[in-house]
């Protein structure tokens, strides 16, 4: 009962929220709302038990998107530009999309029903078999990282290729020194340096939250959490620091070369392993070869996997991060 | 024992929800922006330190204690934070605080609320040229004086071991 009141609000407040996003033509509320937005999604998995789901959107959504979409502002205008207005061809194309995902909606089971289509597929199957199979107590991380695991390297690769994308747009080069008159100190002094409350509380938790983004991706197997979400804490807590001593001492603690590396690192590690079974007779991810007890070859396949994840999204994340500060001058 | 565990955490729970509910009546009821973090502060602080303390007598020796006061700590040192940054920030952009003077609070007047200095623009405000002489001051000192030549490269080197 608790949890359908609890639920009402959290949507209610989502649908306010989408309005508010809608109806506002500053871009920087428009931001701000958006993290709103994810952390009230991330509570809204977190009722539906998502707890690894609800981990990632409050970490990826609420946190670093919201820092990116800021530096992506830094170089436009704050202000949107209207499209012209009395325009029917939206209004009856939004009207007609919306009527057909309500359509949808009536279809679908209902909230915890036992005989719906998701729960009786291959689900089952996965909790009966995790415990025999691989022996993690998270369910979750044994299906993402070892089950489907060729889901999850797809995904590695998509985030690889999305920040491939994001070096070719923004790039390594430099901009043009004409264009940005700053003198080395004068860019150095671009950080919160002389606000010293935020910068000493910030620069204090920085160890803990990656402490506790390497607990999330060491303690993957046994509660949420696992590589996406100990990626993006992790890069979180540069993204902090960088943030709070100006960009380049950002780079100068976590610099581009190495950042950079842990992306391609972390893809190779995960596809390496998979290749590793392969040598090892095996088929391409299957861990079970890797050592003589099948068991013991899924909780290591399973951890350097997670790890190669983790690798790969810190370096993606702190990456972007920095293609964007660096132009952070108009 | 269990009982007056119970009391005194309700008790906690009680008083932790009245703040948080006060602050939510004082960000909707007040005058303006600095008023209203000040309510809006109260409830991150002072109702969440009370839900917490009250939630802590209910777990138990379990692990669940420990990870509320971790909790605890980290809404301690944040909040107050937040509160501080949002409204220096509102300061230093130019807000004025609304006060009436019937109750005797003035205004602050002329320049008491400047807008913040902005780096971009230049020879107008004040911290900007003195930044610039301390610029010139760095570039001196780490630069020899030989010629004036290997300026440049030398400025190159930099920027390349930089980026």
């Amino acid at each position: 009962m608790m949890t359908i009141v609890f639920s009402l609000f959290l949507l209610t407040m989502l649908v306010l929220v989408a309005v508010a996003i809608l109806r506002t033509d500053n871009l920087f509320t428009a931001v701000m709302l958006s993290g709103i937005f994810s952390l009230l999604m991330a509570a809204n998995f977190f009722v539906l038990d998502a707890a690894d789901v609800a981990l990632t959107e409050a970490v990826i959504g609420a946190g670093i998107s919201t820092v990116l979409f800021l530096g992506a502002l830094a170089l436009t205008a704050e202000k949107d530009r209207s499209p012209p207005v009395g325009s029917w061809v939206p209004l009856i194309s939004a009207s007609a999309l919306g009527a057909v995902i309500i359509y949808g909606v009536l279809q679908a089971p209902r909230l915890g029903d036992p005989n719906a289509v998701v729960h009786n597929h291959v689900a089952p199957w996965y909790l009966e078999k995790t415990p025999e199979l691989i022996d993690v107590p998270n369910v979750v991380t044994a299906v993402l990282a070892s089950f489907r695991g060729y889901d999850t390297l797809g995904e590695v690769f998509v985030v690889f290729i999305a920040c491939m994308g994001v070096m070719a747009l923004l790039g390594r080069v430099r901009p043009r020194r004409d264009s940005i008159k700053l003198t080395e100190y004068e860019e150095r002094s671009r950080n919160l340096r002389h606000h010293l409350i935020p910068r000493i509380v910030g620069k204090m938790l920085v160890p803990f939250i990656v402490l506790f983004g390497l607990y999330v991706q060491f303690h993957g197997d046994f509660g949420p959490g696992g590589g996406f979400q100990a990626g993006g804490l992790i890069a979180a807590g540069v993204i902090l620091y960088s943030l709070l001593e100006g960009d380049w001492r950002g780079r100068e603690l976590v610099p581009e070369w190495f950042s950079s590396l842990l992306v391609a690192l972390g893809a190779l590690l995960y596809a390496g392993v998979g290749v590793a079974c392969m040598l090892k007779g095996g088929h391409f991810l299957n861990y079970s070869v890797l050592f003589e007890d099948p068991i013991k070859g899924q909780h290591v396949g399973i951890l350097l996997v997670e790890l190669g994840v983790g690798m790969t999204v810190t370096g993606v994340m702190i990456t972007v991060f920095h293609a964007f500060a660096r132009r952070g001058v108009r | 024992m269990d009982l007056a565990l119970d009391i005194i955490s309700a008790v906690l729970l009680a008083a932790g929800t009245f703040f948080v509910f006060a602050g939510g009546v004082g960000v909707m009821r007040m005058p303006d922006f600095y008023t209203r973090m000040h309510a809006a502060s109260l409830t991150d602080t002072g109702g969440a330190a009370l839900i917490i303390a009250g939630l802590l007598l209910q777990g138990g020796l379990t692990l669940a204690p420990v990870k509320l006061l971790a909790i605890f700590l980290f809404l301690f040192l944040t909040s107050p934070t937040a509160s501080y940054a949002l409204v220096n920030a509102a300061l230093l952009s130019g807000l004025k605080p609304k006060a009436r003077n019937e109750t005797g609070l003035s205004l602050p007047e002329g320049d008491a609320v400047k807008p913040a200095p902005k780096l971009g623009e230049r020879g107008t405000n004040k911290p900007d040229e003195d930044i610039r002489k301390a610029a010139a001051k760095t570039v001196a000192k780490r630069t020899p004086a030989k010629k004036p030549a290997a300026k440049k490269p030398a400025a190159k080197k930099k920027a390349a071991k930089k980026s």
